[in-house]
């Protein structure tokens, strides 16, 4: 009798303890049960300015699936935008979980689009929400849209199914060539808790369902306050990321009838610092090598002298714009973005160390020179 | 010089079960456990820039204390610091003297062990809920983990040898490809000037980093059932030398990546390293779920490790009777240790002022047992046979 009570004892703890295993994962959730938001967009709200408003992308499965199939094109479109408002950002996606039926799930989010109204009065507070998010990944692009962030979500530019695949393909093919700089969130972050060195984002312009890169957006502290265009921008990646940037066009000997293009390449650069008169003085050498796409007029470039001219128009060309984009960095914004105090406190300390870098970088002497050679001329000789 | 076992009986002699490569797993597997993931975040707090070279000198003070630890050991063969701290401290007429002498340090590092097992129970269920299982209970992670850790507990010494000897490359290899992956998106800029040193939170930060490698001192038990060999210096240098590898490498990944200043923010900066790495040529590319199945075992390793102990020092020095009913009664005791902080600041604080405990136990006790030894010439007769111990 008494074999058979620690018998069935033993058989009740084992039976105890496999039960539990039965019901699975505690945090099991099927695919199917969650909602993939692919971009997220920031804006003020448009009636109550003093709250936000946040929208989402979401794909909708079923009407991928179905054009994947070959199915009708009028089947619409296959993402819906969402939009709600709230006090802060968590309380917006709250508000924006008690209209659908299923959980949201931003591990796939991609893009974060902010609007410039938002950008400019600072984005300490919005970020936060970011930063303590486990699902929210540093690889992902923040951008500053200009007017507003939920337009970048709205256009759809028809070559992709998503939308923000196609975002998402334009900024990192633009990366991959030197021509858009790859400011990812875990970037921003760095630069924002970074005491030698501002953030920038980069800039977005929605024009309907046409989607364009058109510079960056610079910031001070966490506070936008301004944008480079296109052209500025790439004078910043090419000194502080060592890029290529884009094509340049520029006039040959000071003649605007005389166009050409170069495809620029970035060699390296030579930095020398110093410290005199309580400022810092900064000259950059910039070795270049371009190739020659484009000219707009007659000439015979297999003269060693007309290719020096234009290599030396290229060069002033280059210089003129590093002088009006350090013009406006130093004295209209006063933000570093280069990343030139970062430079000064990695590898001259002792300069460091005898600067307030927010209160002298604009003051500090920085001058680029360009060193440009053209190597090809294309399938065209001369 | 003169044979001090004045009491036969109390000079129990283990079974000799551990190899030198087994011991170098212990030491490296216990010590790798929840700091991975916070230690670039301590260093860059206290140290700023400079967190790899304290990183750098933690392993070398820690690779000392080893060092003394297992001279320590060397010393009474066979016997663990409950038995042997009697009898440094002690008169060897009255054994009695002595054992009432080193109850209190020996409760100490009861303590201290045990307390540290509930706490790094407690971290592994806060970073399981807040990063993969959020809607799964706290109490249902910790309760898995220590389970698992009491059922290692039930077992003899040799099985957790083997056991920690498997799973240390399984540790290992991993968190050296992430690691080294990582570097893909390092910015020089970041780790330069790589000696810019304020002096006083240098040294804190030092301490602190130091904490990190606290586990060791769990050889001042494990070294009685380790089999004696001229190697077994080198070999538990070797099992600091693993953490030591890692810890460095994961602290100048997570600098060059995020910067000093933005480390600072960071909960938890290795994961957060893991989230950012694409490990080039593999398809995987979000590692963050992998990681942390590996961490799972580093964790494990730890906290198996702490709980054998206890209850080995608590049949040593408590003299109970069966180490298996104690393990089980420290379970539920455990559990409600890691439950008491309130938030995970709050731990963090726990976990800090343990640390402190820690080096006494790690450093100071050793260090005054064999400073003791040496001067009263306390040692077991079986192993020195030349006498060299003038």
């Amino acid at each position: 009798m008494k074999m058979r009570i620690v018998c069935l004892c033993k058989l009740l703890v084992s039976v105890g303890l496999i039960v539990p295993l039965l019901s699975g994962c505690w945090d099991q959730m099927e695919i199917e049960e969650r909602t993939s938001v692919v971009a997220i967009a920031i804006d003020k709200s448009e009636e109550h300015p003093e709250m936000l408003q946040v929208s989402i992308q979401i794909p909708i499965p079923v009407k991928i699936a179905n054009a994947a199939g070959g199915g009708a094109s009028g089947a619409g479109e296959a993402v819906k935008i969402m939009s709600s408002t709230g006090r802060t950002v968590v309380e917006g996606f709250n508000n924006l979980q008690k209209r659908l039926n299923q959980e949201l799930f931003y591990g796939h989010t991609r893009i974060i689009a902010i609007g410039e109204a938002v950008a400019k009065e600072g984005l300490d507070d919005i970020i936060d929400g970011f930063r303590r998010a486990p699902q929210i990944r540093r690889l992902l692009w923040p951008f500053v849209v200009k007017g507003r962030g939920v337009d970048l979500l709205r256009a759809n530019p028809e070559l992709e199914q998503i939308p923000t695949v196609f975002i998402m393909s334009m900024i990192k093919y633009g990366a991959q060539v030197g021509r858009i700089p790859d400011q990812n969130l875990g970037k921003f972050f760095s630069d924002l808790s970074s005491k030698s060195r501002e953030p920038y984002l980069n800039y977005m312009e929605v024009n309907e369902n046409d989607i364009k890169w058109s510079g960056i957006a610079v910031f001070r502290g966490d506070r936008m306050v301004g944008i480079l265009n296109e052209r500025e921008a790439w004078e910043c990646i090419r000194i502080s990321d060592k890029q290529d940037g884009g094509f340049i066009v520029f006039e040959y000997e000071g003649n605007p009838k005389q166009l050409v293009t170069l495809r620029t390449e970035f060699i390296k650069a030579s930095k020398h610092y110093a410290y005199r008169d309580g400022k810092a003085i900064l000259r950059i050498h910039m070795y270049m090598e371009a190739d020659l796409l484009e000219r707009t007029f007659e000439t015979d470039f297999s003269k060693p002298d007309l290719l020096k001219q234009l290599e030396r128009d290229a060069e002033t060309f280059l210089e003129q714009g590093s002088v009006r984009t350090l013009e406006k960095l130093q004295n209209t914004y006063r933000s570093d973005i280069l990343g030139i105090g970062r430079k000064i406190k990695a590898y001259h300390p002792d300069i460091w160390k005898k600067l307030d870098w927010q209160r002298d970088f604009p003051n500090a002497d920085i001058k680029v020179y360009y060193d440009l050679k053209i190597r090809r001329t294309g399938m065209e000789i001369g | 010089m003169v044979q001090q076992n004045g009491d036969p009986k109390t000079a129990a002699s283990h079974e000799l079960v551990i190899s030198t490569r087994q011991s170098t797993s212990i030491i490296a597997s216990t010590i790798i456990g929840v700091g991975v993931l916070t230690l670039p975040r301590v260093t860059a707090e206290y140290a700023g820039q400079a967190g790899w070279l304290s990183t750098i000198l933690g392993t070398i003070v820690a690779m000392i204390a080893i060092y003394m630890v297992t001279r320590l050991g060397q010393r009474f063969p066979g016997r663990s610091i409950a038995e042997y701290g009697s009898d440094i401290i002690g008169i060897s007429k009255y054994p009695v003297i002595g054992r009432i002498l080193f109850l209190p340090i020996g409760i100490g590092y009861i303590l201290y062990w045990g307390f540290s097992t509930a706490i790094v129970a407690r971290i592994f269920g806060e970073v399981v809920i807040t990063t993969v299982l959020v809607h799964t209970p706290l109490e249902i992670s910790i309760i898995t983990m220590l389970i698992i850790a009491f059922v290692l507990s039930m077992y003899e010494v040799e099985v957790l040898a083997r056991v920690n000897e498997i799973l240390l490359p399984i540790i290992i290899i991993p968190v050296l490809v992430i690691a080294l992956s990582s570097y893909q998106s390092a910015r020089l800029d970041f780790i330069f000037p790589l000696f810019e040193v304020s002096w006083m939170p240098f040294l804190m930060g030092l301490v602190i980093t130091f904490t990190a490698y606290l586990g060791f001192e769990i050889m001042t038990v494990f070294l009685a059932y380790t089999k004696q060999s001229d190697k077994l210096v080198k070999s538990n240098l070797i099992g600091i030398a693993f953490p030591g590898l890692i810890y460095t490498l994961i602290v100048i990944a997570g600098i060059s990546v995020f910067g000093a200043e933005e480390l600072a923010l960071l909960s938890w900066p290795t994961l957060e390293l893991v989230k950012t790495t694409e490990v080039p040529g593999l398809v995987l590319e979000r590692l963050e779920s992998a990681f942390l199945g590996v961490w799972v075992a580093a964790v494990f390793t730890t906290v198996g490790n702490l709980y054998y102990v206890t209850t080995l020092m608590i049949k040593q020095v408590l003299r109970v009777k069966s180490r298996r009913w104690t393990s089980v009664a420290l379970l539920p005791l455990f559990y409600w240790v890691s439950m008491q902080p309130q938030n995970i600041l709050e731990l963090f604080q726990y976990q800090t002022y343990l640390s402190y405990v820690g080096i006494v136990v790690a450093i100071v006790v050793p260090l005054v047992l064999l400073l003791v030894a040496i001067l009263r010439k306390k040692e077991d007769m079986q192993q020195n046979k030349g006498g060299s111990s003038s």
